[in-house]
Protein backbone atom coordinates (compact mmCIF):
# COMPACT_ATOMS: atom_id res chain seq x y z
CA UNK A 1 0.00 0.00 0.00
CA UNK A 2 1.78 3.23 -1.34
CA UNK A 3 0.12 6.07 1.40
CA UNK A 4 -2.40 4.46 3.61
CA UNK A 5 -5.09 6.91 4.20
CA UNK A 6 -5.47 7.40 8.38
CA UNK A 7 -8.34 8.84 10.21
CA UNK A 8 -8.38 9.80 13.82
CA UNK A 9 -10.83 10.90 16.27
CA UNK A 10 -9.63 13.10 19.22
CA UNK A 11 -6.53 13.75 17.58
CA UNK A 12 -6.14 17.61 19.03
CA UNK A 13 -4.27 16.47 21.89
CA UNK A 14 -2.89 13.54 24.03
CA UNK A 15 -2.37 10.42 22.43
CA UNK A 16 -4.47 10.87 19.30
CA UNK A 17 -1.98 13.78 18.50
CA UNK A 18 0.93 11.51 19.13
CA UNK A 19 -0.36 8.86 16.67
CA UNK A 20 -1.34 11.53 14.27
CA UNK A 21 2.19 12.70 13.96
CA UNK A 22 3.83 8.95 14.16
CA UNK A 23 1.45 8.02 11.13
CA UNK A 24 2.35 11.40 8.79
CA UNK A 25 6.35 10.51 9.78
CA UNK A 26 5.33 7.09 8.26
CA UNK A 27 3.91 8.87 5.11
CA UNK A 28 0.38 8.34 5.80
CA UNK A 29 -2.62 10.36 4.60
CA UNK A 30 -3.91 11.61 7.37
CA UNK A 31 -7.48 13.33 8.38
CA UNK A 32 -8.02 14.59 12.45
CA UNK A 33 -10.84 15.48 13.98
CA UNK A 34 -11.98 16.68 17.28
CA UNK A 35 -14.17 20.07 18.45
CA UNK A 36 -12.15 22.76 18.26
CA UNK A 37 -11.81 24.17 15.01
CA UNK A 38 -8.57 26.58 15.46
CA UNK A 39 -6.29 23.30 16.88
CA UNK A 40 -7.33 21.35 14.37
CA UNK A 41 -6.35 23.54 11.40
CA UNK A 42 -2.76 24.07 13.75
CA UNK A 43 -2.52 20.74 13.69
CA UNK A 44 -3.44 19.56 9.79
CA UNK A 45 -0.62 22.21 9.32
CA UNK A 46 1.71 20.61 11.52
CA UNK A 47 1.40 17.35 9.20
CA UNK A 48 1.73 18.79 5.81
CA UNK A 49 5.14 20.52 7.33
CA UNK A 50 5.98 16.56 7.84
CA UNK A 51 5.31 16.18 4.60
CA UNK A 52 1.66 14.30 4.84
CA UNK A 53 -1.47 15.36 2.86
CA UNK A 54 -3.50 16.09 5.96
CA UNK A 55 -6.94 17.72 6.70
CA UNK A 56 -9.02 18.19 9.58
CA UNK A 57 -12.92 17.63 10.14
CA UNK A 58 -14.56 19.11 13.03
CA UNK A 59 -16.40 16.37 14.54
CA UNK A 60 -18.13 15.95 17.92
CA UNK A 61 -18.10 11.75 18.08
CA UNK A 62 -21.15 12.07 20.07
CA UNK A 63 -23.22 13.27 16.47
CA UNK A 64 -23.71 11.04 14.14
CA UNK A 65 -24.61 13.75 11.58
CA UNK A 66 -20.70 14.89 12.65
CA UNK A 67 -19.29 11.16 12.06
CA UNK A 68 -21.05 10.70 9.46
CA UNK A 69 -19.16 13.72 7.60
CA UNK A 70 -15.96 12.93 9.05
CA UNK A 71 -16.13 9.63 6.83
CA UNK A 72 -17.75 10.71 4.28
CA UNK A 73 -14.90 13.66 4.05
CA UNK A 74 -12.21 11.33 4.40
CA UNK A 75 -13.71 9.04 1.59
CA UNK A 76 -14.61 12.02 -0.95
CA UNK A 77 -10.57 13.64 -0.17
CA UNK A 78 -8.25 10.18 -0.12
CA UNK A 79 -10.84 7.66 -2.31
CA UNK A 80 -10.93 5.11 0.20
CA UNK A 81 -9.95 4.71 4.58
CA UNK A 82 -7.69 2.26 5.85
CA UNK A 83 -6.98 2.55 9.35
CA UNK A 84 -9.20 4.42 11.44
CA UNK A 85 -7.77 4.94 15.45
CA UNK A 86 -11.22 5.30 17.63
CA UNK A 87 -9.38 7.77 20.17
CA UNK A 88 -11.85 10.67 21.32
CA UNK A 89 -12.69 9.79 25.58
CA UNK A 90 -13.51 11.56 28.25
CA UNK A 91 -12.12 11.18 32.16
CA UNK A 92 -16.34 12.44 32.24
CA UNK A 93 -16.38 13.30 36.24
CA UNK A 94 -14.53 10.78 38.91
CA UNK A 95 -16.14 10.05 41.44
CA UNK A 96 -18.15 7.56 44.13
CA UNK A 97 -20.98 4.78 43.31
CA UNK A 98 -23.07 6.73 45.21
CA UNK A 99 -22.51 10.54 44.00
CA UNK A 100 -22.96 9.31 40.21
CA UNK A 101 -26.36 10.43 38.25
CA UNK A 102 -27.96 10.15 35.01
CA UNK A 103 -26.29 12.93 33.98
CA UNK A 104 -23.10 11.94 34.79
CA UNK A 105 -22.97 8.91 32.97
CA UNK A 106 -24.16 10.50 29.88
CA UNK A 107 -21.64 12.54 29.63
CA UNK A 108 -19.01 9.44 29.37
CA UNK A 109 -21.13 6.75 28.46
CA UNK A 110 -22.06 9.04 25.08
CA UNK A 111 -18.12 10.05 24.29
CA UNK A 112 -16.40 6.55 25.41
CA UNK A 113 -19.23 3.99 24.13
CA UNK A 114 -21.50 5.74 21.45
CA UNK A 115 -18.91 7.51 19.96
CA UNK A 116 -16.96 4.27 19.42
CA UNK A 117 -19.99 2.76 18.38
CA UNK A 118 -21.12 5.86 16.13
CA UNK A 119 -17.19 5.89 14.62
CA UNK A 120 -17.25 2.16 13.95
CA UNK A 121 -20.53 2.47 12.36
CA UNK A 122 -19.67 4.80 9.16
CA UNK A 123 -16.23 3.41 9.13
CA UNK A 124 -16.79 -0.02 8.27
CA UNK A 125 -19.31 1.10 5.99
CA UNK A 126 -16.24 2.30 4.01
CA UNK A 127 -14.09 -0.82 4.91
CA UNK A 128 -16.35 -3.59 4.10
CA UNK A 129 -16.66 -2.66 0.36
CA UNK A 130 -13.21 -1.81 -0.07
CA UNK A 131 -12.70 -5.84 0.97
CA UNK A 132 -9.70 -4.38 4.16
CA UNK A 133 -9.34 -1.75 6.58
CA UNK A 134 -7.93 -1.60 10.21
CA UNK A 135 -9.89 -0.17 13.26
CA UNK A 136 -7.99 0.36 16.48
CA UNK A 137 -10.41 1.87 19.46
CA UNK A 138 -8.51 2.86 22.61
CA UNK A 139 -9.77 1.79 25.68
CA UNK A 140 -7.86 1.91 29.32
CA UNK A 141 -6.09 -0.25 31.81
CA UNK A 142 -9.77 0.40 33.40
CA UNK A 143 -10.91 -1.40 30.51
CA UNK A 144 -10.32 -4.63 32.60
CA UNK A 145 -10.23 -3.71 35.96
CA UNK A 146 -12.25 -2.12 38.17
CA UNK A 147 -11.04 1.47 40.19
CA UNK A 148 -12.97 3.04 43.19
CA UNK A 149 -14.11 6.48 42.45
CA UNK A 150 -13.89 5.89 38.71
CA UNK A 151 -16.95 3.61 38.08
CA UNK A 152 -18.30 5.48 35.16
CA UNK A 153 -15.26 5.80 33.41
CA UNK A 154 -14.06 1.99 34.37
CA UNK A 155 -17.49 0.86 32.85
CA UNK A 156 -17.52 3.12 29.94
CA UNK A 157 -14.01 1.62 29.14
CA UNK A 158 -14.79 -2.30 29.44
CA UNK A 159 -17.99 -1.33 27.05
CA UNK A 160 -15.48 -0.65 24.69
CA UNK A 161 -13.49 -3.99 24.94
CA UNK A 162 -17.15 -5.48 24.48
CA UNK A 163 -17.89 -3.17 21.51
CA UNK A 164 -14.49 -4.32 19.90
CA UNK A 165 -14.34 -7.92 20.37
CA UNK A 166 -18.45 -8.29 18.91
CA UNK A 167 -17.22 -6.17 15.80
CA UNK A 168 -14.25 -7.37 15.14
CA UNK A 169 -16.90 -11.19 14.85
CA UNK A 170 -19.12 -9.75 13.04
CA UNK A 171 -16.56 -8.66 10.09
CA UNK A 172 -14.23 -11.41 10.48
CA UNK A 173 -13.48 -12.54 7.30
CA UNK A 174 -14.10 -9.77 5.31
CA UNK A 175 -11.10 -8.17 5.46
CA UNK A 176 -11.87 -6.00 8.25
CA UNK A 177 -10.25 -6.26 11.34
CA UNK A 178 -11.06 -4.49 15.03
CA UNK A 179 -8.72 -4.38 17.60
CA UNK A 180 -8.36 -2.38 20.96
CA UNK A 181 -5.07 -0.71 22.41
CA UNK A 182 -5.51 -0.39 25.97
CA UNK A 183 -3.03 2.66 27.77
CA UNK A 184 -2.30 2.64 31.14
CA UNK A 185 -1.26 6.27 33.22
CA UNK A 186 -0.21 8.17 30.10
CA UNK A 187 1.23 11.60 30.51
CA UNK A 188 -1.84 13.52 28.96
CA UNK A 189 -4.19 16.62 30.35
CA UNK A 190 -6.75 13.83 30.45
CA UNK A 191 -4.76 11.91 32.97
CA UNK A 192 -3.65 15.51 34.70
CA UNK A 193 -7.58 16.52 34.57
CA UNK A 194 -8.46 12.68 35.92
CA UNK A 195 -6.13 12.08 38.97
CA UNK A 196 -7.06 16.29 40.34
CA UNK A 197 -4.11 16.98 41.99
CA UNK A 198 -0.22 16.59 41.76
CA UNK A 199 -0.14 14.44 45.37
CA UNK A 200 -3.05 12.01 43.61
CA UNK A 201 -1.02 11.92 39.97
CA UNK A 202 2.53 10.73 42.12
CA UNK A 203 0.25 8.12 44.28
CA UNK A 204 -1.56 6.84 41.32
CA UNK A 205 1.94 6.14 39.33
CA UNK A 206 3.32 4.96 42.21
CA UNK A 207 1.14 1.90 41.84
CA UNK A 208 2.16 1.57 38.27
CA UNK A 209 5.20 -1.16 38.70
CA UNK A 210 7.28 0.43 36.26
CA UNK A 211 6.80 3.81 38.25
CA UNK A 212 6.71 6.07 35.27
CA UNK A 213 4.04 7.53 33.11
CA UNK A 214 3.79 6.97 29.96
CA UNK A 215 4.60 8.70 26.56
CA UNK A 216 2.21 9.47 24.36
CA UNK A 217 4.13 7.87 21.88
CA UNK A 218 4.56 4.85 23.44
CA UNK A 219 0.96 3.83 23.00
CA UNK A 220 1.10 5.67 19.58
CA UNK A 221 3.47 3.46 18.54
CA UNK A 222 1.68 0.56 19.42
CA UNK A 223 -1.57 1.90 17.69
CA UNK A 224 0.07 2.12 14.60
CA UNK A 225 1.93 -1.68 15.12
CA UNK A 226 -1.63 -2.79 15.45
CA UNK A 227 -3.22 -0.68 12.68
CA UNK A 228 -0.39 -1.86 10.40
CA UNK A 229 -0.43 -5.02 7.55
CA UNK A 230 2.36 -6.53 10.41
CA UNK A 231 -0.33 -7.54 12.57
CA UNK A 232 -3.02 -8.79 9.71
CA UNK A 233 -3.86 -11.82 12.46
CA UNK A 234 -4.85 -9.89 15.19
CA UNK A 235 -8.36 -9.22 15.40
CA UNK A 236 -11.00 -8.92 18.33
CA UNK A 237 -7.50 -8.49 20.39
CA UNK A 238 -7.04 -6.27 23.55
CA UNK A 239 -3.18 -5.20 23.71
CA UNK A 240 -2.28 -3.80 27.27
CA UNK A 241 0.28 -0.82 26.94
CA UNK A 242 0.29 -0.06 30.81
CA UNK A 243 3.64 -0.58 32.38
CA UNK A 244 2.57 -4.00 33.76
CA UNK A 245 -0.26 -2.21 35.59
CA UNK A 246 -2.71 -5.39 35.11
CA UNK A 247 -0.03 -8.21 35.47
CA UNK A 248 0.26 -7.06 39.08
CA UNK B 1 -11.23 -23.49 12.14
CA UNK B 2 -14.38 -22.65 12.62
CA UNK B 3 -13.71 -21.32 15.72
CA UNK B 4 -11.21 -18.52 14.27
CA UNK B 5 -13.33 -15.93 13.68
CA UNK B 6 -10.54 -15.06 10.49
CA UNK B 7 -11.11 -18.27 9.30
CA UNK B 8 -7.46 -19.04 7.96
CA UNK B 9 -4.23 -19.94 9.98
CA UNK B 10 -1.97 -17.82 11.15
CA UNK B 11 1.42 -17.23 9.14
CA UNK B 12 4.71 -17.32 11.25
CA UNK B 13 5.40 -14.11 10.00
CA UNK B 14 2.31 -12.68 11.73
CA UNK B 15 4.17 -13.74 14.83
CA UNK B 16 7.48 -13.09 14.20
CA UNK B 17 6.29 -9.60 13.66
CA UNK B 18 4.55 -8.87 16.93
CA UNK B 19 7.31 -10.97 18.67
CA UNK B 20 9.60 -8.78 16.96
CA UNK B 21 7.85 -5.50 18.46
CA UNK B 22 7.23 -6.56 21.57
CA UNK B 23 11.02 -6.90 21.71
CA UNK B 24 11.84 -3.17 20.17
CA UNK B 25 12.07 -0.15 21.62
CA UNK B 26 8.58 1.14 20.31
CA UNK B 27 6.73 -1.17 22.78
CA UNK B 28 8.46 0.35 25.64
CA UNK B 29 5.59 0.54 27.74
CA UNK B 30 4.36 -2.63 27.37
CA UNK B 31 5.45 -5.06 30.37
CA UNK B 32 3.78 -8.39 31.95
CA UNK B 33 1.29 -7.75 28.81
CA UNK B 34 -0.32 -11.22 27.49
CA UNK B 35 -0.84 -10.61 23.96
CA UNK B 36 -2.79 -12.60 21.78
CA UNK B 37 -2.86 -13.10 17.65
CA UNK B 38 -5.24 -15.79 17.25
CA UNK B 39 -7.08 -14.45 14.30
CA UNK B 40 -10.15 -13.88 16.86
CA UNK B 41 -10.77 -16.93 18.39
CA UNK B 42 -10.60 -15.57 21.83
CA UNK B 43 -12.95 -12.60 21.23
Amino acid sequence: MSSPVVLITGALTGIGRAAAVIFAQEGAHVVVSGRRDKEGQELAAELQALGAEAIFVRTDVRNEDDVRNLVDQTVKRFGRLDIAVNNAGTEGVPGLVTDQTAESYAATFDSNVLGVLLSMKHELRAMLPQGSGSIVNVSSAYGSVGAAGASVYVASKHAVEGLTKSAALEVAGTGVRVNVVAPGTTDTGMLTRFTNTDGNKTALVSTVPVKRLAAPEEIAHVIAFVASANASYMTGASIPVDGGMIAD
Amino acid sequence: MNATALDRYGHVDGVAALVAFVAGPESSYITGSNLTVDGGMNA
